[in-house]
């Protein structure tokens, strides 16, 4: 950049001493310079570097030297002329001026979007795109940021910075280069008049180019020193050099290391291999463990559901046992209850058998007593009957009346006496036999009767049967129960009446539908007043005297003794005077 | 006297000794009855036949024995006589003379062959006639 203004500043200088033709030179110039300093949008694209000339402008024989010597933009430059503006075209830079009269409007229209950088000369500020103005010896310019930025055109920092940014200065300038004009030609003379003198100053500075020269050669000599100057800093490269092997081995150091590390890293990487493969093998033991505890999982919850059906059914059993088992404390208490019962039945069973064991001892011992108080009591009954007996036979002549009914009444007494103890002797065994057979009632009655012939011939008696039936009892009792009630009915008459006894049996059935034979014996004997009715049934209770009715009274106790030991019952009804039926009743 | 007396020597066994007297008697009166001797307990009576089966006493004929004694009964006397030599006592017949008309000496008396006969007291001329009707004439026949 520096070297660009020191150009124009090194041709302005010109300018000033060369006149049109060092003016149009830098003419050409300024435009090459916009040219390099400016940026086109396609610039590369084109292969070389073209610029338009409006008019029949003697610019463009400048334009065309310049290009000899210079390139834009490292291309080679070419300059073509337009007579009119709508043959502009294929260039990148058009230069118009002023004194041609195009309409400025109509080229900037014309050129819209062609990417041409118009460079204009002498119009009126912000008009154009690069707009140049003569100034004396040389060339000011304006840029006009607007259009240039339509384009897309870059304008270089330089360029701009020298460029004149207001409208009043280019006025001012415009009329300036108006005056200087004025001004230089009259500075043109003076300068002729010093061109002499001017001449003698270039002879000096001939002389001074000389002294000049002999300065360049002590600049060589300069230069020479610092050839040397050279040589020792590129000995210092070779130190520099060293010193970079030295770092190339550290840096090999270095690289060793960082392999050893590399290994290292790599034998890291192997073992986070190894590693990773012992952490897959434990993800995979992990795993088959996750699976295991799954089915473990499974196999729980299926023995939780197991258990807790178990628990349902423990539960269930819990119940049933407590059920149970209060069942069983029910039934535990029932049969202690029982128990208690029974033993109380038992103990009561064992107080009756023993009652009745001892009633049977006593029985026994009654019997034993009455059987021992018969026979000793008979003995001596029988001693003194027959004693008495001897008595009468031997000594009845000796013995008055008197004496003999004494003996007579002795002997009757002891009779009776022994009656009597038989009577008791065979009450006391009633009902003790255990012998129960099928008794034929039928042939019992015809026993009797031979039995009894001799009483029933000299009473003269009658006895009527029915059919009997065969019932079930001791047969020696049963003889003796229809033997008394016979011998009842044939004996308690009235003197003169012959006894009918008639015997009759019926079969009849309880409210416990239990049937029972039902027998009745009547006579037609002296009767019973209804107050004897129960009276008669006692033992040795009787209603006649001995003298009227012989007999022990005992009979009808026998007969209700044997009657009750057959579980049966015995009655009777009676009319006095006409006759007794007594009944009794044996179980069929 | 007769000289043939179907019963030649009677034994009588009673604890009671009026029933003896008595009883002696009675059998002296009858006509087919010789002597008579009584004891007042079976153990006497036992001595008496061990006398006699030596020849030291008259061997009997005939017993008359009483059920109910002391210190030993008529059945205890039955089982000690049964002890005795048979040779000795096959001739002698036991006649069971007692009060007793308890059914069950009456069966027990069935049981017993060597006992000929069961008679209850008072003995009379009637059932000593009887007995020897019974139990001699048929021999004798």
């Amino acid at each position: 950049m520096v070297c660009v203004l020191l150009c124009f500043y090194g041709l302005s200088i010109h300018a000033q001493t060369t006149n049109q033709q060092v003016k149009r030179l830098q003419r050409a110039i300024f435009v090459y310079n916009f040219a390099q300093q400016v940026g086109w949008p396609n610039q590369v694209d084109a292969t070389q570097f073209k610029i338009g000339v409006l008019g029949p402008d003697r610019a463009i024989i400048d334009f065309k030297s310049l290009a000899q010597k210079r390139n834009i933009n490292n291309k080679p430059v070419t300059v073509v002329n337009f007579n009119s503006v709508k043959d502009v075209k294929d260039v990148q830079l058009l230069y118009v001026n002023k004194s041609f009269n195009f309409d400025i409007n109509y080229i900037l229209n014309k050129i819209s979007g062609q990417n041409i950088l118009l460079v204009t000369e002498d119009y009126n500020y912000h008009t154009t795109m690069i707009n140049m103005v003569n100034v004396g010896d040389s060339f000011e310019y304006e840029i006009n940021n607007k259009t240039i930025d339509k384009e897309g055109f870059k304008i270089a920092n330089s360029l701009q910075q020298y460029a004149i940014s207001s409208s009043q200065k280019w006025k001012d300038l415009y009329q300036n280069s108006e005056a200087d004009l004025e001004a230089s030609k009259k500075i043109e003379a003076e300068q002729q008049e010093n061109l002499v003198t001017k001449d003698a100053e270039i002879l000096s500075q001939k002389q001074q180019i000389n002294t000049q020269e002999s300065k360049i050669d002590t600049i060589l000599n300069t230069v020479v020193t610092q050839d040397k100057w050279i040589e020792t800093l590129s000995n210092q490269s070779e130190l520099h050099k060293q010193r970079f092997e030295d770092k190339v081995k550290i840096e090999q150091d270095l690289e060793d290391n960082i392999k050893r590390q590399i290994e290292f890293i790599k034998s890291q990487d192997q073992n986070i291999i190894s590693r990773n493969l012992e952490i897959q093998k434990q993800h995979n033991f992990i795993q088959n463990q996750i699976a295991e505890i799954e089915t473990k999982e499974f196999i729980l919850k299926q023995k939780e559901s197991q258990l807790n059906t178990q628990k349902t059914i423990n539960i269930l059993l819990i119940t049933l046992i407590s059920l149970a088992v209060l069942g069983g404390i029910l039934i535990y208490r029932s049969y202690l209850s029982k128990k208690k019962l029974n033993k109380k039945l038992k103990d009561k069973n064992a107080a009756i058998q023993k009652q009745s064991l001892e009633l049977e001892i006593k029985n026994d011992e009654l019997e034993q007593f009455a059987y021992i108080a018969s026979h000793d009591l008979k003995e001596p009954l029988i001693t003194i009957t027959g004693l008495i007996d001897l008595l009468v036979e031997e000594y009845e002549d000796k013995l008055d009346d008197n004496g003999k009914m004494s003996l007579n009444f002795i002997s009757q007494s002891s009779a009776r006496m022994q009656k009597l103890i038989d009577a008791i002797l065979q009450y006391s065994r009633l009902g003790k036999s255990k012998n129960t057979t099928n008794i034929n009632c039928n042939s019992v009655i015809s026993i009797l009767k031979d039995d009894l012939k001799n009483v029933i011939d000299r009473t003269e008696s009658t006895i009527i049967t029915t059919d009997l039936p065969t019932i079930k009892g001791a047969e020696l009792e049963l003889r003796l129960l229809f033997q008394n009630l016979i011998s009842n009915g044939i004996k308690f008459t009235k003197k003169g009446v012959k006894p009918i006894i008639s015997i009759d049996c019926n079969l009849q059935s309880n409210v416990e539908s239990v049937d029972y034979w039902v027998f009745s014996i009547t006579d037609n004997g002296i009767g019973i007043p209804a107050k004897h009715k129960d009276r008669i049934f006692s033992i040795f209770q009787r209603l006649h005297s001995r003298d009227e009715y012989e007999g022990t009274g005992i009979g009808l106790a026998h007969c209700k003794k044997i009657v009750e030991a057959h579980s049966g019952r015995i009655w009777l009804d009676s009319e006095v005077g006409k006759g007794t039926t007594f009944y009794f009743t044996i179980p069929a | 006297m007769q000289i043939n007396f179907p019963v030649d020597f009677t034994l009588l066994i009673d604890d009671d000794k009026v029933i003896n007297f008595y009883n002696e008697k009675i059998v002296n009166k009858h006509d087919d009855f010789n002597q008579v001797i009584s004891v007042n307990s079976a153990l006497k009576a036992l001595k008496y036949l061990e006398d006699a089966s030596k020849g030291l006493a008259i061997k009997p004929n005939l017993i008359f024995l009483d059920i109910n004694m002391p210190a030993m009964n008529g059945w205890e006397f039955i089982e000690e006589y049964n002890k005795l030599d048979t040779d000795f006592t096959s001739s002698i017949k036991i006649i069971l003379l007692t009060t007793s008309n308890n059914p069950d000496d009456y069966k027990r008396f069935k049981t017993i062959d060597l006992l000929e006969d069961f008679i209850n007291k008072p003995l009379s001329a009637s059932l000593l006639t009887n007995l020897i009707e019974s139990h001699y004439k048929q021999k004798t026949v």
